[in-house]
């Protein structure tokens, strides 16, 4: 019988195929196994959709229906499925096929751990009143696509240190392999302005409904102050580019840093500090 | 065509012989620094502004009236301008888990003597009155009253369990001659707190233990834990009884969040306005056309300019397009 078990675990394994692609075609730029990949990914990402949906609609059949957005199960596998969705919107957008090769490491760990790891329980479990709200659904989704967003904005940053390190040396072993330096310098600028504008209203939604449901839009908690802080080194990037022309590696780094802040508000803060949002 | 790409151009004839045409759009497009910089302001002025008012966490048990709350962070009272009664309170759990579902509560506001509103909250659902919002925060049940169930078993002699009620605090006899047992300490959620007391983790049913001493003609035989979750738990076996919790029962009362924020709708604005200034700064540009068409000797020359202040490929996309359709068009109409 298909249920969402046997979906996601498809998914899984499929994203894990996808990362070795992509690393052959890194080396071999055979244009036949780019289209391959872009169509395997798109493949993978409607079994994944099919996969949430099924677990979505299983919730129901045991009587307290809910999206799958509450616990680090479900999270982990819908952050993975923003991610793949607004990965393959910004590689038809730029027309480039290799952006996915710094992603897909990424997002095949986390569907594996989820999947894998004995500290995850993959159970659908009931929500706690505060959690049954439309606002879980606006609040939630709204950051996992400004996190995905950066995380393009992190594979492409990571693409750009790479390729300005190698200087316009190009030898014949190895004719550009990343895509050309000022596209993604624009790739990263443009995705860090959509997650940057994502995560605003992620945060805003959070506070409304914070207030909604506690009477406190905003109180210092862990995953709320470390998703300002999150927002405000993008805030920086923004700043340093428009108003200070900054460009190349320092934005790339700066990017880098404010991807590692996305991962600490994401994961780090539930393990590391309690508050509102702890899984523990 | 230009309106249709731009908008709307007005033009200006300078002479018999010539024409300016200016189209642009997307002025007010400049605006969104000033937004978003504006929305900022106005989320930290209304912070400041909420302040002015407070926060404040009461319970009550139900049948209970209070007009006090214990602001937030300290341990300060504070007196409402009007008074709340929980007439009910109600808890629903999920079947397997034992998970919190729902909680409600039932209240009533009274200013004066009268009774002015009633409303039934829950989590996600809150009561506003004055300027004052009423949340259903949490729940707990009263444990220093109450009453508890409790099985007795002699494990000598094959005489079966008898079972008691008692208050908490109570002491009642057995049915053997001489025994006594004294209800001494329930807590509703046992746990080994830092300096190796017993404490309640919360004040929820979690692990409900109860606390007995056992006496024999006024000697102390025996003291005890029993956990209702637990029965088999190592102190059981110990003793010439075998005690289970079977029940408890107290009052519940639900726990209150009041909230005055008089600032909260500037904050709400300047969240607003902080989301539409970062659209217009990213998403959005000012474009302007300029096309100059002057009649030398018996030709038309026409002169196109245009400028964007962002986004400049898609605009110049579109520049080019009008550049082709006005080279199709010139070929082919004749000059007027």
């Amino acid at each position: 019988m298909i249920n969402s078990s046997i979906l996601l675990g498809i998914t899984t394994f499929t994203y894990l195929f996808i990362m070795v692609l992509y690393f052959y075609y890194l080396f071999f730029r055979n244009k036949k196994l780019g289209l391959f990949i872009k169509v395997t990914t798109i493949i993978a990402l409607i079994i994944h959709t099919a996969g949430l949906i099924i677990r979505w609609i299983e919730s129901y059949q045991l009587g307290y229906g809910h999206i799958p957005l509450s616990n680090l199960y479900e999270t982990l596998v819908s952050m993975s499925w923003c991610t793949v969705l607004v990965l393959l919107i910004m590689e038809q957008k730029f027309k480039s096929e290799i952006l996915g090769v710094f992603i897909f490491p990424i997002v095949s760990i986390a569907m594996a751990y989820a999947s894998l790891s004995p500290n995850v329980r993959d159970e659908i479990e009931p929500l706690i009143p505060a959690l049954q709200s439309n606002w879980l659904t606006y609040h939630v989704l709204t950051c996992f696509l400004g996190y995905a967003a950066f995380a393009v904005s992190f594979g492409s940053s990571i693409a750009f240190l790479i390729k300005n390190r190698k200087g316009s040396v190009s030898s014949r072993e190895r004719p550009s392999l990343l895509p050309d330096i000022n596209l993604l310098d624009e790739i990263i600028y443009k995705a860090n302005a959509v997650g940057f504008l994502l995560l605003g209203i992620g945060i805003i939604t959070g506070a409304v409904w914070a207030n909604y449901a506690w009477g406190s839009y905003w109180s210092w908690d862990p995953k709320e102050t470390w998703s300002l802080i999150t927002w405000l080194i993008y805030a920086i990037f923004l700043h340093a580019r428009v108003t200070r022309g900054w460009r190349g590696n320092k934005t790339a780094i700066l990017s880098i840093i404010g991807f590692c802040a996305v991962i600490f508000t994401f994961i780090g803060v539930n393990y590391v500090l309690s508050g509102l949002h702890a899984y523990t | 065509m230009v309106q249709k790409h731009i908008h709307r151009p007005t033009t200006r004839p300078i002479s018999p012989d010539s024409l300016n045409l200016f189209a642009e759009k997307g002025k007010y497009t400049r605006l969104g620094f000033y937004i978003t910089h504006l929305g900022i302001v106005l989320i930290i002025t209304g912070g400041i502004i909420g302040n002015l008012g407070y926060q404040g966490f009461m319970t009550l048990v139900e049948g209970e009236t209070s007009d006090t709350i214990t602001l937030r962070g300290t341990s300060r009272q504070k007196k409402l301008d009007f008074s709340i009664r929980c007439d009910d309170f109600e808890a629903s759990f999920y079947q397997e888990t034992q998970r919190p579902k729902d909680y409600k509560s039932s209240l009533t506001i009274i200013e004066g003597s009268k009774e002015v509103l009633k409303k039934v909250i829950e989590v996600n659902d809150p009561l506003k009155y004055r300027g004052v919002y009423i949340y259903q925060s949490s729940y707990g049940t009263a444990s220093d009253e109450g009453e508890i169930l409790l099985s007795v078993e002699p494990k000598a002699g094959a005489k079966k369990s008898q079972k008691y009620k008692a208050k908490i605090g109570e002491r009642f006899t057995l049915e053997e001659k001489g025994y006594e047992v004294e209800v001494k300490r329930f807590v509703p959620d046992f746990t080994i707190g830092k300096d190796k007391k017993v404490v309640s983790r919360s004040q929820e049913l979690r692990n409900p233990a109860v606390q007995l001493a056992l006496f024999k003609d006024t000697t102390l035989l025996d003291e005890k834990w029993v956990f209702a979750k637990f029965p088999d738990f190592h102190g059981s076996e110990k003793g010439e009884y075998r005690f289970t919790l079977l029940d408890f029962s107290g009052k519940e009362y639900t726990g209150l969040q009041l909230t005055k924020d008089p600032g909260i709708w500037v904050v709400w604005s300047g969240c607003f306005l902080l989301t539409l200034g970062c659209y217009l700064i990213f998403f959005t540009s000012h474009r302007r056309l300029w096309i100059k068409a002057e009649l030398l000797k018996d030709e038309y020359l026409v002169t196109m300019a245009g400028t964007s202040n962002k986004n400049i490929e898609s605009f110049k996309r579109v520049f080019d397009h009008i550049h082709q359709e006005l080279k199709r068009i010139s070929k082919t109409t004749p000059q007027d």
